[in-house]
């Protein structure tokens, strides 16, 4: 196997073997080894180029082999329980044995007898093969799969067709990001592991990915952004493994002390912002009474001047101004506050970040406004709409929220 | 509907795009600024960056959540929409699911419900409410759109860019600009481009 650090041993291997090892025999391990050296030499062109072309080899055969009858030790074909002929009671005892290459060898060689007459057993099959071990099969075993899926003449409910569509594009988005060099592959690999698990073990497996991000010192912010813009599919599957997660359980309240007190101190924006405004509207009125009281008393021109300190140039000028400013410190204030905090008591308290922000909202719905009650630089909108939030705060609370209670 | 995205992103080539004198270029050119697009409105982006968007927009399916009601039947004025839209394959393949998630997104404009109390669906509820906001490529929450991510933006609807110069039926293709400093702007690709693809 060439060193992934020596460019002329990379360029003199000649064999996907003697690139990728013979570790490298199943489609995983080998998407993992090529996204190592392609992450190594991806401002190398050349090298970038030989890399893609023995990997293509490589997958070509493990697909094959995938696709292959099942073989014993000495690579004898095993010979099939039932009669050839009868590819539907085949099918069945493929299934029954979740025995994935026989079911794509069935599928692919007699699709349409299958398709025509069995089709209950065919979304059986195609089931199995996508939410069962989807994650294990590769890009051309899952071409299979979508081109079954695909058929018009597959009798079964438009929604699960659509469900199965879905989610084999989910799994192309993962195939494609394992073998791009940009992407953090721990989160690739939580994907792999939490692919349609309950929620306890999707959240263990967050809880894992969380010390693996930081571990390999990932930049969260990076990580996801990559995946939002180059493999949006996957970032979607991200996205509804935490509403899986969070829809887990009845929801659930920070303790009222720390309640209160955020409350307090995260008030909406627009909340403040009217306090400004009713302050700015003294202003007008307090300037025109002023006016008119100089006018009454001296008339003009030294009105304005009379008026201005007679009037009370401090509760209706000044005043307001201060009340201005003071709010406008405390919007500043509250914007660069971050959401540290936040994330603190979530984790502790094994809280779901939209489930806490939700909870932090005044009781009384702030009523529409002029200004967003919760601009992007908010506190809570940032534990909100932040798609890294959950990976920022999970932990063994959460675990402890998901996991059933026993059954004595 | 992914076909007519995956057509109209090769005829349009990989970003950034060398447009000078090209056909593509004039198909993309945008009319003069409509008589209601006043200095400060938002929607000048699109005109501001038009040059960006050309040469480096990228192709998302969108669907209009709301326009102005001129826009529905025949006529001579431009006007503002808001769309959704999405870079997700698995919506592009399953365009219904996205025009679900825009149309339940109408029910914040003029609602007479209390707004919501999470403050992500607050924000959202807040540009859709009036209809006048500007919000550009804002991301909708995750539990509005199954998990896809799908953004919501205000855009300029130009009838030469539409089919018989009015707007229809079903989703359509836009430009997204995603590089450079936010805002991103959005428009609706010339149906010149890809309604025979």
């Amino acid at each position: 196997m060439a060193g992934p650090d020596d460019r002329e041993s990379v360029l003199a291997a000649a064999s996907p073997t003697a690139l990728f090892g013979e570790g490298a025999g199943d489609a995983l391990s080998l998407r993992r080894a090529y996204a190592a050296l392609a992450r190594v030499w991806r401002d190398d062109d050349e090298v970038t180029r030989h890399v893609r072309a023995l990997y293509e080899q490589a997958r070509a055969a493990v697909e094959t082999a995938a696709s292959a009858p099942t073989v014993d030790d000495t690579g004898t074909p095993v010979p099939s329980p039932l009669p050839p002929a009868d590819v539907s009671a085949q099918l069945m005892a493929a299934l029954e044995a979740r025995d994935a290459p026989r079911l794509l060898a069935l599928l692919r060689n007699h699709a349409d007898p299958l398709v025509l007459r069995h089709s209950a057993l065919v979304i059986d099959a195609l089931s199995f093969l996508v939410y069962g071990v989807g994650e294990h099969l590769g890009p051309d075993a899952l071409d299979a799969v979508a081109l079954v899926t695909a058929r018009p003449d597959l009798d079964a409910p438009p929604h699960n067709i659509e469900a199965l569509e879905i989610a084999i594009e989910t799994l192309r988005a993962l195939f494609a990001a394992e073998a791009d060099p940009e992407v953090a592959q721990p989160l690739c690999e939580a994907v792999r592991k939490s692919w349609f698990h309950a929620p306890v073990s999707a959240a263990r497996v967050w809880v894992w990915l969380r010390g693996e991000l930081a571990a390999q010192q990932i930049d969260l912010d990076a990580a996801f952004h990559h995946l939002e813009r180059h493999h949006p599919a996957l970032f979607g599957a991200l996205q509804r493994a935490e509403i899986r997660m969070a829809a887990g359980g009845e929801e659930r309240l920070p303790p009222a002390e720390a309640r209160a007190v955020l409350r307090e101190e995260l008030p909406p924006t627009s909340e403040l912002l009217a306090k400004t405004g009713a302050a700015q509207a003294t202003l007008a009125p307090a300037l025109l009474l002023a006016v008119l009281f100089g006018a009454y008393v001296c008339g003009a021109p030294r009105a304005l001047i009379v008026g201005m300190f007679t009037g009370g140039i401090y509760p209706y000028f000044i005043g307001p101004l201060r009340t201005v400013a003071k709010v406008q410190r405390r919007i500043e204030a509250l914007t660069s506050r971050g959401n540290a905090d936040l994330l603190a008591l979530a984790e502790q308290e094994g809280l779901w970040p939209g489930e806490l922000a939700r909870a932090l909202v005044p009781q009384d719905v702030v009523p529409r406004g002029n200004a967003p009650a919760y601009p992007q630089d908010h506190p809570l909108q940032q534990l909100r709409s932040d798609p890294t939030a959950l990976l920022r705060c999970i932990g063994s609370a959460h675990i402890a929220r998901l996991t059933p209670p026993e059954v004595s | 509907m992914r076909h007519v995205i995956d057509a109209l992103s090769a005829r349009l080539g990989s970003p950034p795009r060398p447009i000078a004198g090209d056909a593509l270029s004039l198909s993309l050119s945008l009319p003069p600024p409509p008589p209601w697009l006043t200095d400060d409105d938002g929607l000048n982006l699109i005109y501001d960056r038009h040059t960006d968007l050309v040469t480096h927009g990228e192709v998302a399916l969108a669907t209009i959540v709301m326009a102005n009601t001129v826009l529905w039947e025949p006529g001579t004025d431009d006007a503002p929409a808001s769309v959704v839209y999405t870079f997700d394959p698995t919506l592009l393949q399953h365009p219904h699911r996205l025009e679900q998630y825009g149309h339940a997104q109408y029910r914040h404009h003029k609602s007479t419900e209390d707004p919501p109390r999470d403050p992500w669906l607050r924000q959202i509820y807040e540009q859709l409410y009036s209809g006048l906001d500007r919000a550009m490529h804002q991301r909708l929450p995750p539990e509005e759109t199954g998990g896809h991510p799908v953004y919501h933006s205000a855009t300029v609807v130009f009838r030469a860019h539409l089919e018989d110069g009015k707007l229809g039926d079903g989703p359509l293709p836009v430009l997204v600009l995603r590089r450079g400093p936010p805002p991103w702007p959005c428009m609706i690709v010339p149906s010149s481009l890809w309604s025979a693809t």
